[in-house]
């Protein structure tokens, strides 16, 4: 049977309807999202100065981990930062390739959650591939080789979870 | 019907200035009346109390205050001049422990970067469609969290839980 608990209060407010005032409902219409969708794939940023910040941060991140300052939780959260922004730049900025490595990178290590010697191995040569695509002007996925590098750092991320007994989350 | 939004307002938060220039490009195909820009997250939470914008925009990781940190201010802080503003977080965070954090902090709508111009529109576009109702208890204040939990929906769980009180509040601007 329910039971009404006396512990808890909730308020429910109706959902606002602001927004339909003003706006209306519906779609936006195919034209407007194929202008928006054009303005992303023509976009001339040039990646790699922003991408170098990042790979800068990575270092200092991975130094101080080495030195081992710092609680290990905020110290993995330095390294990550990075990771992630190469993530979720990549793409947008003509280099998918480094979005799709740095996802499985930030993948692992957002589920690893750990930062021992053999974590900043796979951080180091995951640093090393997108230093060597940048370097290359690697851009859209890199073929064969782009597929090779994805295998590999996927096959190293799996083998430490393995070895760790990590489940995939 | 389409959606006009030349009677909105946007308040992006964003710390990447090529991905703001980018965001910015993007949502200016939809003819919003106003797009407030804010490079950090102090700013983003000044730019929200000065001019009350209708959708928030943000970035999860920022300095000063997190993409995080700011929804839970506008949410939970008595100033705040729009608790149930509609906020549309953007992350490169994609693991369901993160998603999680994001709701629970009273995110309305997350989208995983790197993002494509359509999922974002159509982000906006939904929180404009189909708003929902707004919860307040002492643990938690913003979107009702239900949508989601329906996907896993179990009538037994349900039945035998404790029943809260419920004060529903109709409120209209």
């Amino acid at each position: 049977m329910s039971k009404v608990s006396d512990e808890i209060k909730i308020k429910i407010y109706n959902a606002s309807k602001v927004l339909q005032k003003k706006a209306g409902t519906g779609k936006v219409s195919a034209a407007k999202i194929k202008e928006a969708e054009k303005i992303i794939e023509d976009n001339t940023v040039n990646f790699v100065p922003i991408a170098l910040d990042y790979l800068k941060d990575l270092n200092t991140a991975m130094e101080t981990a080495r030195k081992q300052k710092g609680e290990e939780k905020d110290r993995l959260h330095n390294i990550t930062l990075p990771i992630m922004h190469l993530k979720s730049t990549g793409t947008v900025f003509k280099y998918p390739l480094v979005s799709e490595l740095s996802d499985i990178t930030l993948t692992f290590l957002e589920t690893a959650k750990k930062l021992d010697q053999d974590v900043l191995a796979i951080v180091d040569a995951h640093r090393n591939l997108v230093q060597a695509i940048l370097a290359t002007e690697m851009k859209s996925s890199g073929g064969a080789k782009g597929k090779a590098m994805k295998a590999e750092m996927a096959s190293v991320c799996d083998r430490y979870m393995k070895k760790h007994n990590i489940s995939r989350k | 019907m389409a959606l006009r939004f030349h009677n909105l307002s946007i308040l992006i938060a964003e710390d990447n200035k090529a991905m703001m220039s980018l965001l910015t490009a993007v949502l200016n195909t939809l003819a919003f009346k106003d797009i407030y820009k804010a490079g950090n997250g102090k700013e983003a939470w000044r730019l929200f109390q000065l001019h009350k914008p209708d959708i928030v925009l943000t970035d999860w990781e920022m300095d000063e205050i997190t993409g995080i940190e700011l929804v839970r201010k506008i949410r939970t802080d008595q100033q705040s001049v729009n608790r149930i503003v509609p906020i549309v977080i953007l992350t490169g965070y994609a693991l369901p422990e993160r998603i999680k954090e994001a709701r629970d902090a009273g995110v309305t709508e997350f989208l995983v970067k790197p993002f494509m111009a359509k999922a974002l529109i159509n982000r906006i576009a939904h929180v404009i469609n189909k708003p929902r109702d707004f919860v307040e208890t002492d643990t938690f204040v913003g979107p009702d969290r239900r949508r989601l939990e329906t996907e896993e929906f179990n009538p037994e769980r349900r039945k035998n839980r404790d029943i809260p009180k419920i004060e529903f509040i109709e409120k209209e601007e």
